[in-house]
C-alpha cells in the first residue's frame, strides 16, 4: 500500500502516479480558456468549445456557387475546393477570402470545374465564391435562398483549354 | 483521510493480468496503425497546401517542412505503428512512437482545422508507450520467453498492469468532462439544456454540408421540428459529459458509461454525419472493460472444440472407453456445486443443460432437498419449504437467482459465456426476472419423471 521512496515498488509507483497526475492535470489544463477574453483551441489538449458556441437565427457561410448557362445555381463539392475533408475546406476557405485571396481560389477552382465531366460538373460555366447569411429556420422550412450574399470572385470555366 | 488514500491506492494499483495491458497495445495500436493507413493521402496532400493556411498547434512550433521531410517522417511513424501494435522493442520504439504520433498529429491540425477526435487516441498510445504493455502477447515475450523457457508472460499479475488501465479510463471521463464545462460555461450557460442550441448546432453542420455540395442529410431535416427530441438529447448528453468522472467508482458505472458514451457517438453520426472513429470503434472505451475476458472465452472455445470428439455421452448411454478413462482423470477439477430443486422440471432441464455444454466439468450438482442442499439453505437463512432459487457455490461463495444463472451460463462452452453480458443489468430488475419464472415454474414445466439410468462418470458429479 506505500509508495515509500526507499522501496523499488514505492519508487515506481511514484513515478505511476507523477505521469497520471501529469496526464490527467494536462487535459484539463485548457479549462480556463473557458473565461479567456480570447479563447483559443489546441491539440491534443483543447477545450472541446465545438458544441458550446451560441448559435443565431442569421448565420453566415463560406461556398463556392457554380452558375450554368441558364443561370442556375449549383453549389460545388469540398472536393473541387480545396483538400483535406469538409471541414478542412470550409475553413481554409473561410481563411483565404478573408486573406484576399479569393480571385486566385476561384480561378483554381474553375479549372478543376473544367477538368470534371460529371453531370455536377459539365454544365457549369463560371463559378464564385461567395459569403451568404441565411435564416436557419427558414431553409429548414424550404426557403434555401440566402438573405444576403456577396460574391467575392467569379471565374469562367474554359474548357476549350482542358487537356 | 488515510482511509480515503488507502482506497484510492488499493484501487488505482489494483493487480491486473499483464494481457488486460497488452490486448489494450494491440487494439489501440492496430487502429492508428489502420488510421494512418487510410489517412495517408488526406496528410500528405495537407501537408502541401498553401503555407499561409499554416497555424502551428501543441509541439509544432516551427513553420511548414518540406513534403519530403514530411512524407519521410510519415512513412516511420507509420512502421513504428505497426511494431507498437506488434510489441516490438517497445521500451525503445513505443516513446519514439508516441512521440513521432504527437509531432505528426499536431502538425496535421496546424492546417486550419482542428480534428477533435483524434485527441484520446494520442493520449492512449502516450500511456501505453511509457508502460510495461509489452510484457504479454507481444514479439518482446516470445523473445523473452526463448531466452529464458517457462517464464509465462501472460499470466503474469501486478499493479504496473493496472494503473495505465486507470489512466486511460480517466483520460477518457476528463475529456468529457472539460467538453461540459465547456457547454455550461459557454454563452449559453445551463440554457443548453434546452435542447434549442444542439438543435441550432446540427442545423448549422447540415448547412455547411450542403453549402459545401453534400447530398441533404434526411435524418436532420426530419428530426429539425421535433423540438422535444433534442431536449431530451441535450439533457442526457451533458449529464453523461459533466458526470463522467463518477464512471471511474464503479466497475459497473464504468461499463454504463461507455456502452452510454458509444451510443452517443452512434447517435451523432446518424443525426450529424460526423464520424469520430476512435469513438466509434468502441476502441476509446475498451479499457473501461476486462478485456482479457475475450482470451478466457477464446481458450474456452478452443478447448470446447478440442474436446467435442470425447464429450460425455448423454444420458443413459454408455461411454466409450477412452472417454471414461479421459473424464475419469478430470473428474477432480470440479470448481462449482450447483444446489437445485430435484423436484422441479424446469431445474431438471437446466442441469441437463449444463451437464451437456460444460465439457470442463467445472460443476458438481446437488439437489437441495439432499442433506448438503439443506445445509447451503440453512447457510444463507432461505426456507427449505418453499424453494425460490438455485444456489451455485463457488470457490466457498454462494450465489442465489439471476447471479447464479449467469455465472453458471460463463464458464459453459461458447457461445453461452456471452450471457454474462447481462450481469451489467441491475441485479434487482434481473432476480425480478427470475423470481417471475420461478414462481411459475411448476406451472410451465412438468416435474422430472423417473430418474435415466446415468453413465458412471456423469453419476459421479451429483453429490448424495
Amino acid at each position: 500500500m506505500s509508495l515509500d521512496p526507499s522501496s523499488a515498488v514505492g519508487r515506481d509507483k511514484r513515478l505511476a502516479l507523477c505521469i497520471c497526475l501529469v496526464l490527467i492535470g494536462a487535459v484539463l489544463s485548457p479549462l480556463p480558456q473557458n473565461w479567456s477574453r480570447r479563447p483559443k483551441d489546441n491539440f491534443p489538449l483543447s477545450y472541446y468549445p465545438m458544441f458550446s458556441a451560441k448559435r443565431d437565427p442569421v448565420e453566415t457561410f463560406y461556398y463556392v456557387v457554380g452558375l450554368d448557362a441558364e443561370g442556375q445555381r449549383r453549389y460545388m463539392r469540398h472536393t473541387v475546393i480545396g483538400d483535406g475533408g469538409e471541414n478542412q475546406v470550409r475553413k481554409a476557405l473561410r481563411n483565404i477570402v478573408q486573406a484576399g485571396g479569393s480571385p486566385e481560389l476561384a480561378q483554381t477552382v474553375a479549372q478543376r470545374v473544367a477538368q470534371r465531366s460529371g453531370r455536377r460538373y459539365r454544365d457549369i460555366v463560371s463559378v464564385s465564391i461567395c459569403r451568404g447569411k441565411y435564416n436557419v429556420d427558414d431553409y429548414f422550412h424550404g426557403k434555401k435562398e440566402p438573405v444576403s450574399e456577396r460574391i467575392y470572385a467569379t471565374a469562367e470555366v474554359n474548357r476549350t483549354q482542358t487537356p | 483521510m488515510n482511509t480515503l488514500w488507502r482506497r484510492f491506492h488499493d484501487f488505482w494499483f489494483e493487480s491486473a493480468p499483464a494481457t488486460r495491458l497488452a490486448l489494450l497495445r494491440i487494439c489501440v495500436g492496430a487502429f492508428i496503425t489502420w488510421f494512418l493507413w487510410d489517412n495517408r493521402g488526406t496528410y500528405l496532400r495537407v501537408a502541401g497546401l498553401d503555407p499561409q493556411l499554416f497555424a502551428p498547434v501543441g509541439v509544432v512550433f516551427h513553420g511548414p517542412v518540406t513534403l519530403e521531410l514530411f512524407r519521410w517522417l510519415f512513412d516511420t511513424t507509420f512502421v513504428l505503428a505497426i511494431l507498437f501494435t506488434l510489441g516490438l522493442w517497445h521500451r525503445v520504439t513505443a516513446p519514439i512512437f508516441a512521440c513521432l504520433l504527437l509531432w505528426l498529429m499536431c502538425y496535421r491540425q496546424s492546417w486550419s482545422m482542428i480534428y477533435h477526435s483524434d485527441n484520446m487516441a494520442l493520449m492512449h498510445i502516450i500511456v501505453l508507450a511509457v508502460s510495461r504493455s509489452a510484457d504479454a502477447l507481444s514479439l518482446d515475450a516470445v523473445l523473452r520467453g526463448r531466452r529464458t523457457p517457462g517464464a509465462a508472460s501472460e499470466e503474469r499479475v501486478g499493479w504496473e498492469y493496472n494503473w495505465p488501465v486507470r489512466l486511460m479510463s480517466a483520460l477518457v471521463v476528463t475529456a468529457y468532462f472539460v467538453t461540459a464545462v465547456a457547454k455550461l460555461a459557454g454563452p449559453m450557460g445551463l440554457e443548453w439544456m434546452t435542447g434549442h442550441n444542439l438543435r441550432a448546432q446540427m442545423a448549422v453542420d447540415a448547412m455547411r454540408k450542403e453549402l459545401l455540395g453534400a447530398t441533404p442529410n434526411a435524418v436532420s431535416h426530419a428530426l429539425y421540428d421535433m423540438v422535444l427530441v433534442f431536449s431530451v438529447l441535450a439533457k442526457a448528453s451533458l449529464c453523461l459529459e459533466f458526470f463522467a468522472p463518477l464512471a471511474l467508482l464503479h466497475r459497473r458505472a464504468g461499463w454504463f458509461w461507455a456502452i452510454n458514451a458509444f451510443m452517443m457517438h452512434w447517435g451523432i453520426l446518424f443525426v450529424m454525419h460526423i464520424t469520430f472513429h476512435y469513438q466509434l470503434t468502441g476502441v476509446m472505451f475498451l479499457a473501461f472493460f476486462p478485456v482479457e475476458q475475450v482470451l478466457v472465452l477464446w481458450r474456452r472455445l478452443a478447448r470446447a472444440l478440442d474436446i467435442q470428439g470425447r464429450m460425455p455421452a448423454p444420458i443413459g448411454h454408455p461411454m466409450p472407453q477412452a472417454a471414461v478413462e479421459h473424464t475419469a482423470s478430470r473428474v477432480a477439477n470440479h470448481h462449482a456445486i450447483l444446489y437445485y430443486d430435484g423436484e422441479c422440471g424446469l431445474c431438471d432441464r437446466f442441469v441437463q443443460f449444463v451437464l451437456k455444454h460444460d465439457p470442463a466439468e467445472h460443476f458438481q450438482f446437488a439437489t437441495l432437498q439432499s442433506p448438503a442442499g439443506r445445509q447451503q439453505l440453512a447457510r444463507l437463512d432461505l426456507p427449505d419449504t418453499d424453494l425460490k432459487t438455485m444456489v451455485m457455490v463457488e470457490g466457498d461463495e454462494p450465489y442465489t437467482r439471476s447471479t447464479a444463472a449467469l455465472r453458471i451460463c460463463r464458464q459453459l462452452a461458447a457461445p453461452w459465456p456471452l450471457l454474462y453480458a447481462f450481469m451489467i443489468v441491475p441485479r434487482p430488475l434481473r432476480d425480478g426476472v427470475y423470481s417471475f419464472i420461478a414462481a411459475r415454474r411448476k406451472l410451465w414445466f412438468r416435474p422430472p419423471g423417473e430418474c435415466p439410468v446415468m453413465a458412471p462418470e456423469l453419476r459421479r458429479r451429483f453429490l448424495s
